[in-house]
């Protein structure tokens, strides 16, 4: 395990789940261990504002829940990604790259001047 | 889910959250495990990993967006379990909030049935259409047959426009008594315009209403029921109306009594030498149902053009005449007085208002460590307000509550007050929709009123004061101080307006019943007289019949004399343009307004008046050519300041007709002592003249020693010698018709004086509460003060001085907002000034005087503290 561990940038939490959640129904517990692993242990996600997000998009309705049993045959609380919800993540995707990509424009551009 | 089924679901979310945070814990467990860790050290791990359990909770759950009901529901349930622990506090407030509630409640109730109109769809949709002088000094006149029928022609702008004009009729069956009944003429269409239809048999057709048409008439349901058992065949029979066989083709429903107190309608064409009537003979009432898409403002614009194309045509009758467009029926009570009224509940509440806003801010002092406790746990500005707004909204509430009830017993007291009088058929008081709107607008306006200032005012200070401060240093800032004095000042001046307001009104009604006390009206009874029109169709034989009619009751035992009038004192009556002889008046609107009697028999006597100067009429006042009149010592004060009336001569003009009539011009004879005929104004200047039994209607009044009640089936039974179909009814002591005209000033001059008593009362209150509070919370320094020596005296002043200030300016803005309140009242005010000094520095004192006993008693209390007690005080 990294010791190095990045804080998730502000607003982009939502961003994150929504992507995950948009490769099929997952439940909390997979969601974050899911984030971490994908994220190669960089992002840690943690579970006192990774539940709120996501009763948050959900009563937003970009996410719907049902009850199913797990992998483990316990039931567990699955999230899917609503129509609304796959076009709030493609608008947030698209704001997303172009923002990396102008930060990234001004950070090298302005490289060789940083202290 | 939208916010409402999530918070009727709350119990399963929350099931459900447990669930799902269980679910991700043991699973982390599980893991935990998995990796080689105790079961132990497993769960330590995973619940460091979910953080605080609750804490986790609380953010899913304000995310699920419906904390701001949970936190109103706490608010208000906080706020219901303080208000019950000071009982003391919460008691006096929610009365006072609720006397000014119900008495605002009641005051709309009154009104809104006064401006409510007529009970049928879209009343406002019916407008009236008057003739007014070019002047515009008559506005309300009626409009002549002639131009109803070219307005008819003309008006595109209404659906339809209908006439009537009110009269009253003798009903008449074989083998019974005669009945007086009020009626009306309509034209054929009223009822249909105004969407009634007749409960039983049919309305009128426009055949019914042509000259030489078979005589119908229309019953209403009091008559119906009354005289004729509510009998269903009356349909088609015939009943006999001023003599006039008729056939009865409806009966209409119960409660229309159109226009005013109807019971009997008979088609406009009945109406006598209606057809025959010049252009300038304006007897009619026109109104009108405005066509779909026409606005009131057309209907102005082409009435008004075709009165102006009347007035260029009939350059004689109509030149100097327009066309008004006016809400149909108009208000019933004068405005103004309407406005003073409820302004004056308006006040009260206020003053209620502000008693318990100073009360609730005098509280908060205590609360400020609560508060600033809650502030340092990270409550924020907002919902300490919210916390203080949910208080002050449950006293609104109970108050209400409360108010409801007053309401109610106000409006049966009102009732009760103006039983007896008559009012239109459509005034009905009772409590509607709108008024349940407005006492709960008012509740909101209440709780906003009274707890917005005290709430912003302590979160300010919350948000400020650190824990340390001691409590009772925290709020008594001089800001504190300087609010309080500014509610006191505003609390004093409103109620000095109320004040003021009752006293003008009580002085009139004082003068008026001071002025019509020259009246000796406790033997003498009055009533309607009407002669069949048919039957007496001649002045020649009305004449000799109200000569016959006299003689027999002169006979009665016990009758001293008796009289005749188109009008007894006190009930209104006709008014006429008065012009003096020599003195050439100007065109218009200069000419001033009196009133005017036609009497006959000893009308002076009957009264227990005697004449001031001059004599009576004699037989040859009434001849042409040497006509007379009596004028009443108010006219002669007015136009003969300084000379001697009597020999002087004085032209009479109705108002409806215009020059081309020639004014009926008299000398006058004799001065009575002033006797009112108006209501709801100024006492009136009267010329009497004398009756020429032009009308076949006139008032009969007799003076007498013996009992009243005994003496009315005796006359009763010497007109019917007379003639049975001489209807009389309505027998009634002309001490109730006095009564009864002086309704407004007593009606509404009581409630205004209640009003103002209750202001004056809650004032007194809330300047003790404030006294009594600011000694309390000194009562340290009193001890200190009183140690090192100060006189009881000089405490007590310490107190009484603070209360000076808010009552000085107090009194002064009162003043001013009494000016104001004076001209709005002036049209009511009988004989007084609206400045009137007596009542103005009368209630500056009375206000002064119960402000300082109201602080005083407090501040003598703080002169019994025992300063060790006190010092120890704290």
């Amino acid at each position: 395990m990294s010791s190095v561990k990045s804080e998730m940038p502000q607003g982009t939490l939502d961003m994150v789940i929504l992507q995950v959640v948009a490769a099929g129904p997952i439940h909390g517990y997979a969601l974050a261990h899911r984030i971490r692993l994908i994220s190669r242990d960089l992002l840690q996600v943690q579970q006192g504002s990774l539940y709120p997000a996501l009763h948050r998009l959900e009563n937003r309705e970009l996410l719907a829940a049902e009850w199913k049993a797990s992998e483990t045959g316990r039931d567990a609380k699955f999230y899917r990604l609503t129509p609304k919800g796959r076009a709030q993540l493609k608008k947030e995707t698209a704001n997303w790259s172009r923002l990396s990509e102008a930060i990234a424009l001004i950070l090298r551009t302005a490289e060789g001047r940083a202290p | 889910m939208n916010w409402w089924r999530r918070l009727r679901n709350s119990e399963r979310l929350e099931r459900e959250l447990d669930a799902e945070l269980r679910y991700h814990f043991d699973r982390q467990v599980d893991d935990n495990v998995r990796m080689g860790m105790s079961e132990e050290e497993a769960r330590r791990r995973a619940r460091l990993d979910l953080g605080g359990d609750d804490q986790l909770k609380e953010s899913c759950r304000d995310a699920r967006g419906t904390r701001w009901v949970d936190n109103m529901w706490q608010d208000f349930r906080f706020a219901a379990r303080l208000l019950v622990k000071d009982r003391w506090f919460t008691l006096p407030a929610v009365m006072a909030l609720a006397l000014g509630i119900g008495m605002n409640g009641t005051m709309f109730t009154i009104v809104n049935a006064m401006i409510r109109g007529l009970p049928i769809d879209s009343p406002e949709r019916i407008l009236s259409i008057h003739a007014r002088d070019g002047a515009g000094r008559w506005r309300g006149l009626g409009v002549s047959y002639l131009d109803f029928r070219d307005f008819q022609a003309g008006a595109s702008t209404f659906s339809g426009l209908a006439a009537f004009s009110q009269s009253s009729v003798t009903l008449g069956d074989a083998g019974r008594a005669a009945e007086r009944a009020s009626s009306a003429y309509v034209s054929a269409n009223a009822f249909q315009l105004l969407g009634d239809t007749p409960a039983l048999g049919r309305d009128f057709v426009p055949a019914d209403d042509q000259p030489g048409a078979p005589a119908l008439v229309i019953l209403g349901s009091r008559v119906w029921r009354t005289r004729y058992n509510a009998d269903p065949t009356i349909i088609g029979r015939s009943v006999r109306v001023n003599g006039v066989p008729s056939t009865v083709i409806g009966v209409m429903p119960d409660g229309f009594r159109f226009p005013v107190v109807s019971d009997v309608w008979q088609p406009l064409a009945r109406m006598s030498e209606l057809m025959d009537q010049p252009r300038d003979t304006r007897s009619l009432q026109v109104f009108g149902r405005l066509a779909d898409r026409s606005t009131p403002a057309q209907a102005q614009a082409e009435v008004g053009a075709i009165a102006a194309r009347l007035s260029r045509e009939y350059r004689v009758a109509n030149g100097n005449t327009g066309a008004v467009v006016a809400p149909f029926p108009g208000h019933f009570a004068p405005t103004p007085i309407l406005i003073v009224l409820m302004s004056a509940v308006g006040f009260v509440l206020m003053v209620g208002c502000i008693n318990v806003a100073s009360l609730l801010l005098a509280r908060s002092v205590g609360r400020s460590r609560e508060l600033a406790i809650r502030v340092s746990l990270g409550a924020t500005r907002w919902r300490i307000v919210c916390q203080l707004l949910a208080e002050s909204g449950l006293l609104a509430l109970a108050a209400g509550a409360m108010g409801f009830l007053f309401v109610l017993g106000g409006v049966w007291l009102f009732r009760n007050a103006v039983t007896g009088i008559t009012f239109p058929y459509y005034i009905q008081w009772t409590i509607d929709a709108r008024v349940g709107a407005f006492i709960g607008a008012v509740c909101v306006g209440t709780a906003f009123l009274v707890g917005l200032l005290p709430a912003v005012q302590v979160s300010r200070m919350a948000a400020k004061r650190s824990l340390k401060d001691g409590e009772k240093t925290a709020m008594s800032g001089v800001a504190r101080r300087r609010l309080t004095t500014a509610l006191l000042t505003v609390e004093l001046a409103l109620t000095l307006v109320l004040l003021a307001g009752a006293g003008l009104m009580m002085r009139s009604f004082l003068a008026i019943y001071r002025a019509d006390s020259v009246v000796d009206a406790t033997r003498v009874l009055t009533m309607p007289l009407a002669l069949p029109n048919e039957k007496y169709s001649t002045p020649e034989l009305r004449t000799a019949t109200y000569e016959r009619l006299q003689e027999r009751l002169d006979g009665i035992p016990g009758v001293s004399s008796t009289a005749f009038a188109s009008v007894v004192p006190f009930a209104g009556g006709p008014s006429r343009q008065l012009s003096v002889d020599g003195q050439r008046s100007m065109p218009g609107d200069s000419q001033p307004i009196v009133s005017y009697v036609r009497i006959r028999g000893r009308y002076f006597e009957t009264l227990g008046l005697r004449l001031l100067r001059g004599r009576t009429f004699a037989d040859r006042d009434a001849m042409p050519g040497s006509e007379g009149a009596i004028v009443n010592q108010r006219l002669a004060a007015m136009f003969f300041p300084d000379e001697d009336p009597i020999g002087r001569r004085i032209c009479l003009t109705a108002p409806n007709t215009t020059t081309a009539t020639p004014p009926a011009c008299a000398t006058i004879v004799g001065l009575s002592p002033t006797v009112r005929q108006q209501y709801f104004q100024e006492i009136d200047p009267v010329v009497y003249v004398p009756d020429r039994a032009d009308a076949s209607e006139l008032r009969l009044m007799i003076r007498s020693d013996s009992t009243l009640s005994a003496l009315a089936p005796v006359i009763r039974a010497e007109v019917s010698a007379v003639d049975n179909d001489i209807s009389l009814n309505a027998v009634m002591p002309l001490n109730d018709a006095m009564t009864q005209s002086r309704w407004g000033h007593r009606v509404f001059g009581g409630m205004l004086t209640v009003f103002a008593v209750v202001g004056l009362l809650l004032a007194a209150v809330g300047l003790y509460a404030v006294t009594a509070f600011s000694v309390a919370q000194r009562t340290q320094e009193i001890g200190v003060r009183m140690a090192l020596g100060a006189r009881s005296s000089a405490v007590v002043w310490l107190f009484v001085k603070r209360a000076a200030l808010p009552v000085g300016a107090g009194i002064c803005v009162g003043l001013a907002g009494a000016w104001a309140v004076g001209r709005l009242l002036r049209r009511f005010l009988i004989q007084t000034s609206p400045t009137d000094p007596t009542v103005l520095v009368g209630i500056a004192v009375l206000l002064a005087a119960v402000s300082c006993a109201a602080a005083f008693f407090p501040a003598r209390r703080a002169t019994r503290v025992d300063p060790v007690a006190a010092l120890r005080y704290e």
